[in-house]
């Protein structure tokens, strides 16, 4: 089993102050101490509602945050302490595709002069005539035409922008490649069209993604491994039949609940969570879910709550 | 308005027949609702599916006779509602008719709440001006409307702004509104998309059980098929400016009839389908400027035929309340 990443007590915090005199400094732990790992060539998907820390873990794992703790090992080698340079370097190697493929692509480009970026950026020494050969190749195997090299990006759909978006990504053969829900802007019929490609290009060119999505839908059908967050923290980790089978913390239970299947012949809806999703400013003492929790008593509200490893690996951070 | 006769089941309220709405731009004229038609009934929950630019929020819209015009426009059809022609009432009786009798709620709550005031003067507002109450009546109405869609210390959250208020419990207040005279029908567009999955969980419900309660009928526009099979008893599935199939809930999803229905139904992500690959429609949404001849779907359609490009097909019943707009044999 071959790590290709992996990140121990990630911890990303954000201040917020408040008053010119009497300064009241809040901290939004927006990822709290997270550890966990991605095997070469797994699809590792992240769940959660919005506000609970998905986009800034994304954002931290590819530094583009720095992390205020913990360590990120890539590849065998820690990151947090690469140089500028070495950063660059390492962008080679990790890409990321956005949620909004609209605000992604700048207006006034063409799709060649968008694709021609990232060679541009990374100085990389290639022919005009191979490069050209290069960004058609791109465009094929995402599954656009070559008469779209001329045209700019509003004249695209949503579907085509992420191809686009895609494109771009694995435009240096990274071995990484994160989606932060890069299906969510679309319909389902061109969802299922992307998550079609990017089935294809795991094959092909043999990548391991970080799959981050609130749709539970796609991530059951796309990942090979999942973790929940909830309020920064990581409450479950598995793999997918573990989580949807046999969901053991209370949170994931009742999230899974709340799918509304497409199936009219099933029982009406269930409401297993009550209330709204709390600020990260004012965390409860204990587990940070007991607020909201069907199950909570004193002990929750009292104890630190840690992920424990309940079967073989299946961890969830419950002392139920 | 008081309502009569509610108990008979099958009694239509709502019946829009043949409608055809365009809008005229620069570029030409868009032909966002080609033949649309379709019936409500009283107490009845009809669901409106169809992915992105189908014509679905226009059908919502010519309802309520929202259509902003410039530059767009009814050209013909009728809109009954309760065996009146919405298409030949004035502006001044539609404003009777809006939030009296057919409210609408939007899918995102942040835009249509106003930033400026708090929450309980806009609702007081409605109140005020589609029943002519009293402000001390209004307040009570507003009250009661934020007990029954489950807001927390309804007398405190009068007070607060959109801002401060998260999205479900802006949709909360929505809801309250759009319900506080009792419409006979409610439109909801997207009512949830913007939510979490709970949170979604919870306004469905509570959508459901105030129906239920005031025994209106629903108009519910969504792209989520999960969504429909949860709360509606009909769906139409509209795609490029027509209904394509329309259908008891049970019966489309076990006998998807239209081949665009069958690709929507086939393009959900599920685990059974792990591994494989999900079927998809080829092809995009059609430009409305310049549609398909025949049947709009043709191009894309996996069962295409001759006739499929020449001629509009006719609506198939298949029967009495499934009909299915395509030219292959059922």
């Amino acid at each position: 089993m071959d790590k290709l990443i992996e990140v121990k007590n990630l911890k990303k915090y954000f201040v917020k102050e408040k008053g010119l005199i009497n300064k009241e400094r809040t901290v939004i732990k927006a990822v709290n101490d997270l550890s966990f790992f991605i095997k070469k060539g797994e699809t590792f998907g992240v769940v959660g509602e919005s506000g609970c820390g998905k986009s800034t873990l994304a954002r931290t794992l590819m530094l583009l945050l720095e992390p205020d703790g913990g360590e990120i090992i890539f590849a065998d080698k820690n990151i947090n302490k690469f140089s500028k340079n070495e950063i660059k370097e390492l962008r080679k190697n990790m890409a990321i595709v956005f949620q909004d493929p609209h605000s992604s692509l700048s207006p006034r480009r063409t799709i060649k002069k968008l694709l021609e970026e990232p060679f541009r950026i990374h100085d990389i020494d290639i022919e005009n005539k191979i490069l050209k050969q290069r960004i058609l190749e791109l465009l094929d195997i995402v599954g656009l035409k070559k008469e779209h090299l001329y045209r700019y990006p509003h004249e695209f759909s949503g579907g085509q922008k992420q191809r686009i978006g895609i494109a771009r990504a694995i435009a240096l053969n990274p071995d990484f490649l994160l989606l932060d829900e890069p299906t969510s802007a679309l319909d389902v019929s061109v969802q299922a069209q992307i998550l079609n490609l990017l089935q294809d290009l795991q094959k092909k060119l043999d990548l391991t993604m970080l799959f981050i999505t609130h749709d539970l839908g796609v991530i059951e059908y796309i990942a090979d491994r999942i973790a929940v967050m909830y309020m920064g923290k990581i409450i479950e980790l598995g793999t997918v039949d573990q989580i949807f089978s046999n969901p053991l913390h209370p949170y994931t239970e009742a999230l899974l609940s709340a799918i509304p299947e497409p199936d009219p012949e099933q029982e009406d809806i269930k409401i297993k969570l009550e209330g709204e999703i709390p600020s990260m400013i004012n965390l409860p003492e204990g587990c940070s879910f007991s607020s909201r929790c069907p199950l909570a008593d004193e002990k929750c509200l009292r104890t630190e709550v840690e992920l424990e490893e309940k079967e073989s690996g299946h961890y969830s951070a419950c002392i139920k | 308005m008081e309502k009569e006769n509610n108990l008979d089941e099958n009694e239509i309220l709502l019946e829009v027949k043949n409608l055809k709405t365009s809008f005229f731009t620069y570029e030409g004229e868009v032909k966002a609702l080609e033949d649309v038609s379709f019936v409500v009934n009283k107490g009845e929950t009809l669901g409106l599916v169809g992915e992105t630019g189908s014509g679905k929020s226009v059908t919502a819209l010519s309802i309520m006779k929202l259509i902003p015009d410039p530059p767009g426009k009814i050209l013909s059809g009728e809109i009954n509602f309760n065996g009146e022609n919405l298409i030949k009432k004035t502006e001044k009786e539609m404003q009777d008719i809006r939030g009296n009798q057919i409210s609408m709620i939007f899918q995102d709550p942040m835009n249509s709440l106003n930033p400026v005031f708090d929450v309980g003067t806009q609702i007081k507002q409605v109140i005020k001006k589609h029943q002519r109450k009293s402000s001390r009546m209004a307040k009570k109405i507003a009250l009661e409307m934020f007990k029954k869609v489950g807001l927390p210390d309804p007398e405190h959250i009068m007070g607060k702004y959109p801002h401060e208020l998260s999205g479900g419990m802006q949709q909360r207040v929505m809801i309250a509104t759009a319900l506080s005279c009792h419409p006979q029908l409610l439109i909801a567009d997207e009512p949830t998309t913007a939510l979490d999955v709970t949170i979604q969980a919870q306004i469905l419900k509570l959508i459901k059980n105030l129906r239920d309660e005031m025994s209106s009928s629903m108009l519910l526009i969504t792209h989520d098929l999960g969504v429909v099979a949860r709360v509606c008893d009909r769906v139409a599935v509209m795609y490029a400016g027509n209904i394509v199939e329309y259908a008891p809930v049970k019966k489309l999803f076990k006998n998807p009839s239209h081949p665009y229905t069958e690709g929507l139904l086939k393009a959900i992500p599920r685990r059974e389908s792990r591994g494989e690959k999900l079927k998809i429609i080829k092809g995009k949404v059609p430009n409305l400027i310049t549609p398909p001849s025949g049947c709009r779907f043709h191009p894309r359609c996996e069962y295409k035929m001759d006739v499929c490009s020449s001629t509009i097909p006719p609506r198939k019943y298949i029967d009495e309340n499934h009909y299915v707009k395509c030219h292959l044999q059922f």
